[in-house]
């Protein structure tokens, strides 16, 4: 054994698992640190700020004591609340499709595809196509007149701009959520689906009794992102679509981020963005809780 | 994992948008502004970065070539001027918002532009603590050049000046199509002299069958010019000047009584119906298209309109009401602004570049191949105007008051709100007095 393998080996030895463990995470941790914890600690620091970004003066908690007086972000917190509409649509619409894919119906290899496309879509494109549908001189207003209806001024209303939005939402992210629940299924006794037959049990009790249960997890997975989906990531639909408009009918929190940085008050931006994260956060744990629950009960 | 993936790849875009930025900014190898080199002294040539918001640049408004375009042809000159120094360009978004909101990051990290165009006025003015103060630097200039208090810190006389104004401006008009309009059976120059007159003309062409207007207002911007046409008849640039000094509310009734105008037209069922819904651009495509008879924009659409309709389209300025104080005025004015930022590495050159830019020379140039609005040079070359447009809005310049646009003088903050709340004013979503109100409100909150 030479001198050089023999000093590798007995390193190696000097190294405990505990040692080895923390200079295997060092990396990824100082990549979090930089990437997540630097950027949230210099945001909450800014929010305690009156700043432009070039000159910043300490107002303690102004900015939070404003936001919470200010007509404009009970708004859009209400509009971001409304929007949470897609999610159990989205739920559905993956269950119901990763069922029929599972059941393997006619064509379900090519609707896999097709369902799942709009997923790898930029969501720039998914909203520009939306607009020019929904454009008042666009196909389906020219639909509504070729049956006698009225064309609907479909972004001049909040209501109606917002319902474009929803579909836009539900139908670019239904197919992924699919394809998680597909996943899902294929761990799920084919067995226990023969006995329920033999029991006697139809599509609907199969799926409501068997198949729901079964990847109840994946289920609450689905529903978390997509929670925090609406909350984080609906700037290139709404930056596409409506601008936030009309007025700030469809603004999200994200998109007054977008807007308060935009006016140079970035203290009262970054008191938003800390807002943000405090719902995420706190949503995604209640949701966590909920089905954890659920779980334990049953 | 669907929404943690994109914001993972949101992330990696905004890492890489940072990056190329910085890049741009400075600290390349080959002679960025944060490069060892000095330049001038028989050494490697500097390189100055220049950050244009397509206001040199021609992209995405025409299909010139890019050694065509105005900035290439200029920084050529410059570079052939000046052996020791190197120009390297980057073209931003045109996008207001968009194009502020990079430049006030990179400012922040100190990796912007030794240059860059600004649009003139409040936007300028808003990032004073970025913008090295040129008041001791530009000579001969501020003798030569017209439009220094759309640059000059709080729009004082003896402020600093925070940047070199270019151009006579960019006004605001109505551009019709003449063979649309002949179609209609009406007047094909028509100058209606008020708000009145214009709406009449909007419902002789919608009663002869031709769609008459269409208005694209989704982003605010539209309704912004409208709303300095009509609210500055009734209290003038001067009036706007007090209200951003708070020494007159924004709710005036001058004010509120020109915003209502705008929503009475739409009112009137004269105009498209989704004209708070639609982006202006597309109002212009519109118009370009032949579909609709007039549309509202400004002198930056001149060429563009020309290349596609020839002489079949004309201009007149948005008018104001009958009988409001300041009617007659063409609304607009200093629209562009060339400024040296205060981290610039190479201040000496990114300041003889700014001075070589505003030569009587190179705005003829930038006259000559933009054809959007004339030289603010004492000695220019008027043959550079070959556009009718811009021809004949010259000549009305010449004759005409002006009225300096309400977004160029208010703080951002109002600004934003304005663009929000327009769209809802004209449509009646919102009254134009409670929306006022809210200008007024959001003007005190940023004093």
């Amino acid at each position: 054994m030479s001198d050089t393998t023999t000093s590798v080996s007995a390193r190696r030895r000097r190294l405990s698992p505990r040692a080895f463990a923390v200079l295997a995470l060092a990396p990824a941790f100082a990549l979090v640190a930089g990437m997540l914890f630097y950027p949230l600690g210099y945001s909450f620091w800014l929010s305690l700020t009156d700043s432009d970004g070039i000159e910043a003066s300490f107002v303690g908690l102004d900015n939070y004591v404003d936001l919470l007086s200010d007509e404009t972000v009970r708004e859009v917190l209400v509009t971001n609340a409304l929007f949470l509409i897609s999610v159990p649509l989205v739920l559905v619409g993956a269950l119901v499709t990763a069922v029929l894919m599972y059941e393997e119906v006619w064509g379900h290899r090519l609707f896999r595809i097709l369902f799942f496309l709009p997923s790898v879509l930029s969501t720039v494109v998914i909203g520009l196509v939306f607009r020019t549908f929904f454009a008042y001189d666009g196909p389906v207003n020219d639909l509504l007149e070729a049956i006698g209806m009225e064309p609907v001024n479909w972004f001049g209303e909040g209501g109606t701009a917002m319902a474009v939005i929803i579909l836009a939402l539900v139908w670019s992210g239904f197919g992924y959520g699919m394809l998680l629940l597909l996943a899902a299924m294929a761990d799920i006794d084919p067995d226990l689906y023969a006995a329920a037959r033999l029991d006697g049990a139809g599509w609907w009790a199969r799926t409501w009794d068997i198949t729901v249960p079964s990847i109840r997890r994946v289920l609450v997975f689905v529903s978390v992102i997509n929670v925090s989906y609406v909350f984080t990531s609906l700037f290139g639909f709404i930056f596409v679509m409506t601008s936030g408009g009309p007025g700030y009918s469809t603004t999200t929190l994200d998109y007054l981020i977008f807007v308060r940085f935009g006016d140079g008050s970035l203290g009262a931006g970054s008191a938003v963005a800390f807002l943000l994260f405090l719902i995420v956060l706190v949503l995604t744990w209640l949701q966590f809780r909920v089905f954890r629950d659920e779980q334990e009960r049953s | 994992m669907r929404g943690t993936r994109r914001i993972a790849l949101a992330a990696l875009g905004a890492l890489a948008l940072g990056a190329g930025l910085g890049a741009c900014g400075g600290g390349d190898d080959d002679g960025g502004s944060t490069g060892a080199s000095t330049g001038g002294g028989g050494g490697e040539p500097v390189t100055i970065t220049f950050w244009d918001r397509q206001l040199f640049g021609d992209g995405g408004t025409s299909d010139r070539p890019r050694e065509e375009w105005f900035s290439t042809q200029a920084i050529e000159r410059f570079e052939e001027a000046h052996p020791d120094i190197k120009v390297k360009v980057v073209y931003t978004t045109g996008d207001l918002t968009a194009a502020d909101n990079q430049f006030r990051a990179a400012g922040i990290a100190k990796n912007g532009p030794d240059v860059a165009t600004l649009y003139a006025g409040g936007p300028t003015l808003a990032f004073a603590n970025l913008l090295q103060p040129l008041t001791n630097d530009i000579g001969d200039l501020k003798d030569q050049l017209t439009g220094w208090e759309s640059v000059t810190e709080d729009f004082q006389p003896d402020g600093e000046i925070l940047g070199v104004p270019y151009g006579a401006g960019s006004y605001f008009y109505v551009f019709y199509n003449r063979a649309l309009l002949r179609e209609a059976g009406v007047e094909e120059d028509p100058k209606p002299a008020s708000w009145q007159e214009f709406q009449a003309l909007i419902k002789q062409l919608k009663d002869a069958g031709v769609d008459p207007i269409a208005i694209g207002d989704q982003e605010g911007y539209e309704g912004a010019w409208v709303f300095s046409a009509l609210a500055g008849g009734q209290v003038g640039t001067e009036g706007f000047q007090a209200m951003r000094n708070h020494e007159r509310d924004v709710d005036d009734p001058g004010v509120v009584e020109g915003w209502s105008a705008w929503n009475g037209l739409y009112e009137s069922g004269l105009v498209n119906k989704d004209a708070a819904a639609l982006k202006q651009d597309e109002a212009v495509a519109r118009f370009q298209s032949g579909k609709v008879a007039m549309v509202i924009g400004g002198g930056w659409l001149n060429q563009q309109l020309y290349d596609e309709l020839g002489d079949d389209v004309g201009s007149f300025p948005i008018p104001q009401l009958e009988g409001a104080p300041f009617a007659g005025s063409i609304t607009g004015g200093p629209n562009v602004a060339l400024v040296v930022t205060k981290y610039a590495k190479h201040k000496e050159q990114a300041i003889e570049f700014v001075k070589f830019m505003a030569s009587a020379e190179i705005i003829d140039l930038y006259v000559k191949i933009k054809q959007t609005e004339a030289s603010n040079h004492a000695d220019a070359d008027t043959s550079a105007i070959t556009n009718p447009l811009l021809r004949q809005q010259a000549d009305e310049l010449k004759a005409g008051k002006t009225i300096y646009p309400f977004d160029n003088i208010m703080p951002g903050k109002v600004n934003d709100l304005l663009y929000r709340l327009d769209p809802q004013v004209l449509t009646g979503q919102e009254s134009a007095a409670d929306a006022a109100q809210q200008l007024e409100e959001a003007n005190e909150s940023a004093q």
